[in-house]
């Protein structure tokens, strides 16, 4: 192992202003990942997934959102301190993202074979022939008959739009891709190709990827590591196994009943009572407090750490002290 | 983010009535309009001469204490003439948007509310009456009803319901579509109720905007009809016949047509930023 | 039986300048009182479809549909006026389903002021009434639906849907657009106003887990048609339609030693324009046949469980 790890983030925050007021959307994030694992970011709308991915890729709105402090080292590099120029030959290139809806990420009026092409010419000096040769072949693998490569994004499905997202994406061989909520816009038999697809991509290229996703069950079947994000920060990380079999956070633990219970009888379902706080006021102490069934005076009042619960799997709440886990 | 949710009533009137104030440009813009209808209805006491007194003497006189804006090719004093002129040019502007926004609203409703047959029928009769250019449409009904003042506001009116139906019918079939509308459906709300209460509030914005704009070419239209002699009288000081007949000396008294273009312009300014305040002021979804 | 809702050779077919769509056709079912339905399928299927046409919000090409023992598909004015009532929706999208423009009060309100029953005061005790029973607090009784979230949202929708009193509510994915954790909230309350209220759900779908939580009986739609209806722990322990068998294996399962058997389909959903006879998943289907491109036919292969397969309901028969 080297002395650094692929990508680390460290106490990262980032705050938006509107209207005078300061949206706290990332809290102090901290997590790490290594060369070919598949990182599941999961949370609630408003948790700050997405913020911490366009972090990674320094994408932030300019004026609303600022980086208040926080280190992404990518390889050992810092992102954050990086020149626009090296991030413009990182984005794309190095480090790709995928977003959530597949419609409005291709230009309606280019044929989709031009814009996997643009793609790679874009970070690469090669040949025409050559670049048009590596795109038909990527339409090739994300399944997309390369005979389609002069047709139109209109002319495609949801799903086959989707791939060719990935096929993008995945064009200059990125060695971490960004998936933002990739298949939450197609219907599940669809959803179930496209993440086989990526998976077997993942494992051909050896791309390391975060995925951003609501859905427990994606993150199962996908994911490596899983960091849980509620309000801005993680409350839980540790290794898929770890999450799943053991979750320590009132939080994850909240979130696991709240799923139907595919095997089993129809019991009621255990909610997790009230909202996220507001971003905009973030209580004192523990984010959760308010809805957690445990919360003690102490939760209230001191803000927890993420610490070490054993192995990887690392927690953000006083429970462990008191033993009171979910 | 969420505004905090409020334990007040808050209707539509009490919302404009709280927000308008506070918006710099409907302000702006509300006070020009107040201070152009003070003109419209009290010019004649707030100028010294008659707007149809020649001075023969004082031809093309630049703006002086004498005369404020200068006088015209016979000597007429322009602010008595802007003054007077003001009741002409606002009023048949103003009514003539009305009536092209009410006629040309209902006809866009019923398109895009109730679509089919209707819809087809009413687009294609705007697509043939639109193919007639508006002046020509302008020039016979005036033919038909005699020129005047009430017939150029009514000839207006009617030539320019083409694009506010369209307009309309374009934000009614987007508001139609929404969840909303098949709620109150469900609830057997009748047709007449779901367009007054749902679809024309969420519908209307862009034709407030429209109409604020409208406003303005209408003030160049009436003084094309009335330089083809089928509008108002040209005798009469009406902004647009001011600025036609001040063309001929642009190059020399460039205050006889920058007096009433600045006015034209000032009204039309006034109307567009009371306008987008209004629209922006009834959103309930746009911040205080 | 307490049959509330019979639903009989029902088709509508849209008139496209590309040809006919099929969005429903030739569906069949009932619901008894009380009881929840379970419409599944994947976007065009015509689950939505099916559930305006069911309200007549959508007037259908041919078929019957009785709701309480009464033919509503040619009744007159006055019994569909009456009638109306008992018949409500819940939306999806509890943003584009709540009138921008309108306070939370008065759009709970709005149902109560067109139907004219009740006096003014007996409309406010009626609001506060709703307003308890899906818990909204007062203090956001006049607040925008923009300011709300969208659990918050989803209540109202359900307030306005009771406020007629109906028996029977088509729930067009009413939790599909929230977080798990307010998903959770929204479906306790929709089953907990099923056992007070005696309401019977038409519940559409496209999420799996959520349908087998809340259903009593459960429907698979592929491209307007039925493909398999079955008691819902039938469906899950027995699915027999390789497209159920297929939908139940494409959803992931939260759980980190999951190993299943994977179906999967070839390709897309196809056009449901001027769709060919024979089964319309054929070309999707790996076991597809010859027998496959001729007409099918509805077979029950155990006590309602009905499935639309010939190679199903050859293989069910055997085992039988």
């Amino acid at each position: 192992m080297t002395d650094h790890a692929f990508l680390e983030v460290k106490d990262l925050r980032v705050e938006y202003t509107s209207d005078k007021q300061i949206i706290h959307a990332v809290n102090g994030a901290s997590f790490s990942l290594e060369k070919g694992e598949t990182l599941g970011l999961v949370g609630e709308t408003g948790a700050g997934k997405t913020t911490i991915a366009k972090s990674i890729l320094r994408v932030l709105p300019d004026r609303a959102a600022s980086i208040r402090s926080g280190k992404i080292l990518y390889n050992g590099e810092d992102l954050l301190s990086a020149s626009e120029e090296r991030m413009r030959s990182i984005r794309g290139n190095e480090i790709a993202m995928i977003f959530q809806d597949p419609m409005t990420a291709l230009n309606p009026t280019m044929t989709v074979g031009y814009q996997i092409f643009e793609a790679i010419m874009l970070h690469n000096t090669c040949e025409k022939a050559e670049g048009k040769a590596r795109a038909e072949a990527m339409l090739e693998k994300v399944g997309i008959p390369a005979v389609r490569y002069h047709d139109y994004p209109h002319q495609f499905s949801g799903g086959m739009k989707q791939r060719v997202v990935i096929a993008m994406a995945l064009a200059c061989n990125p060695a971490l891709l960004l998936s933002d909520e990739p298949t939450t816009a197609l219907d599940v038999t669809i959803q179930a190709q496209v993440l086989d697809m990526m998976k077997d991509l993942k494992t051909e290229f050896q791309t390391s990827m975060i995925m951003i996703t609501h859905d427990l069950g994606i993150v199962a079947e996908v994911c490596d590591k899983v960091a849980v994000c509620y309000a801005g920060e993680i409350v839980e990380y540790g290794t898929m196994e770890d999450i799943f079999d053991n979750p320590l956070h009132p939080y994850t633990v909240g979130l696991f009943h709240s799923l139907p219970d595919m095997s089993g009888k129809r019991n009621r379902l255990t909610p997790i009572k009230g909202m996220m706080p507001d971003p905009v006021s973030l209580p004192e102490g523990c984010f959760f407090a308010e809805r957690c069934p445990y919360a003690t005076e102490k939760c209230r009042e001191i803000h927890p750490q993420l610490e070490k619960a054993d192995g990887e799997h690392e927690v953000r709440c006083f429970g462990k002290e008191n033993g009171k886990h979910g | 983010m969420k505004n905090e949710p409020s334990n007040k009533r808050r209707s539509q009137f009490s919302l404009v009535m709280r927000r308008l104030p506070k918006n710099k440009g409907a302000v702006v813009g509300l006070v020009i309009i107040a201070m152009l209808l003070v003109i419209v209805l009290f010019g004649d006491y707030l100028t010294p001469y008659d707007y149809y007194h020649q001075d023969y003497m004082n031809m093309f006189s630049f703006p002086s204490r004498a005369h404020p804006f200068g006088t015209d090719s016979f000597g007429r004093d322009i602010m008595s003439r802007i003054f007077y002129g003001a009741r002409f040019s606002f009023w048949v502007s103003v009514g003539s948007v009305i009536i092209s926004a009410i006629l040309g609203g209902i006809l866009g409703t019923v398109a895009g509310y109730y679509g089919g047959v209707a819809d087809t029928i009413i687009m294609r009769f705007l697509d043939v009456y639109q193919s007639i250019p508006g002046l020509v449409l302008c020039l016979s009904f005036s033919a038909v009803f005699g020129p005047g003042t009430f017939t150029t506001m009514a000839a207006l009116g009617i030539t320019g319901i083409g694009s506010y139906a369209r307009i309309l019918r374009g934000s009614v079939l987007q508001a139609k579509g929404n969840d909303y509308v098949e709620a109150a459906r469900a609830v057997k709300a009748s047709d007449f109720h779901i367009i007054v209460r749902h679809i024309i509030p969420n519908a209307i914005s862009p034709m407030i905007v429209s109409m604020t704009m409208g406003v303005g070419t209408d003030i160049i239209s009436i003084a094309t009809l009335g330089f083809v002699g089928m509008g108002i009288p040209s005798h009469l000081p009406e902004w647009g016949a001011m600025l036609s007949e001040g063309r001929s000396y642009m190059g020399i008294y460039p205050h006889l047509v920058l007096i009433p273009g600045i006015f034209i312009m000032i009204t039309v300014l006034s109307f567009n930023l009371f306008g987008d305040g209004l629209r922006d002021a009834m959103d309930p979804r746009l911040k205080d | 039986m307490d049959e509330i809702l019979r639903v009989e050779h029902l088709k509508k077919i849209f008139n496209t300048p590309f040809g006919d769509l099929h969005a429903v056709d030739d569906v069949s079912f009932s619901l008894e009182r009380g009881k929840t339905l379970g419409v599944v399928g994947e976007s065009g299927c015509g689950k939505s479809t099916l559930g305006r046409t069911v309200l007549q919000l959508i007037k259908p090409t041919s078929g019957s549909i009785r709701f309480n023992g009464t033919e509503i598909t040619d009744c007159s004015v006055q019994t569909w006026k009456d009638l109306r009532e008992d018949m409500q929706i819940i939306f999806q999208d509890p943003m584009s389903s709540l009138d921008p423009r309108m306070a939370v009060w008065d759009i709970i309100e709005e149902p109560l002021k067109i139907q004219k029953k009740l006096s003014k005061n007996d409309r406010y005790q009626k609001v506060r009434e709703l307003m308890d029973t899906v818990g909204i607090a007062e203090r956001i009784q006049y607040s925008y639906p923009h300011e709300l979230d969208g659990g918050r949202r989803q209540r109202i929708g359900i307030a306005r849907a009771l406020a007629l009193e109906p028996k029977f509510i088509v729930c067009d994915e009413p939790v599909s657009a929230l977080d798990v954790s307010i998903q959770a909230q929204i479906i306790n309350l929709l089953m907990d106003l099923q056992k007070e209220k005696k309401l019977s759900y038409m519940f559409i779908t496209h999420d799996l887990s959520v349908v087998k939580y809340i259903s009593d009986e459960i429907m698979v739609m592929y491209l307007g048609q039925i493909v398999e209806k079955a008691p819902s722990d039938e469906l899950f322990s027995h699915p027999v339609h390789p497209y159920t068998k297929a939908l139940l294996s494409a959803i992931p399962i939260p759980d980190a030693h999951s190993r299943r058997e994977k179906i999967r389909l070839k390709g897309e959903i196809t056009s449901p324009i001027n769709p060919k006879p024979g089964c319309r998943l054929a070309p999707r289907c790996q076991y597809a046949t010859d027998a496959c491109l001729s007409p099918q036919t509805v077979a029950e292969i155990k006590p309602n469980h009905f499935v639309n397969c010939c190679r199903a309901t050859f293989e069910n028969s055997g085992l039988l």
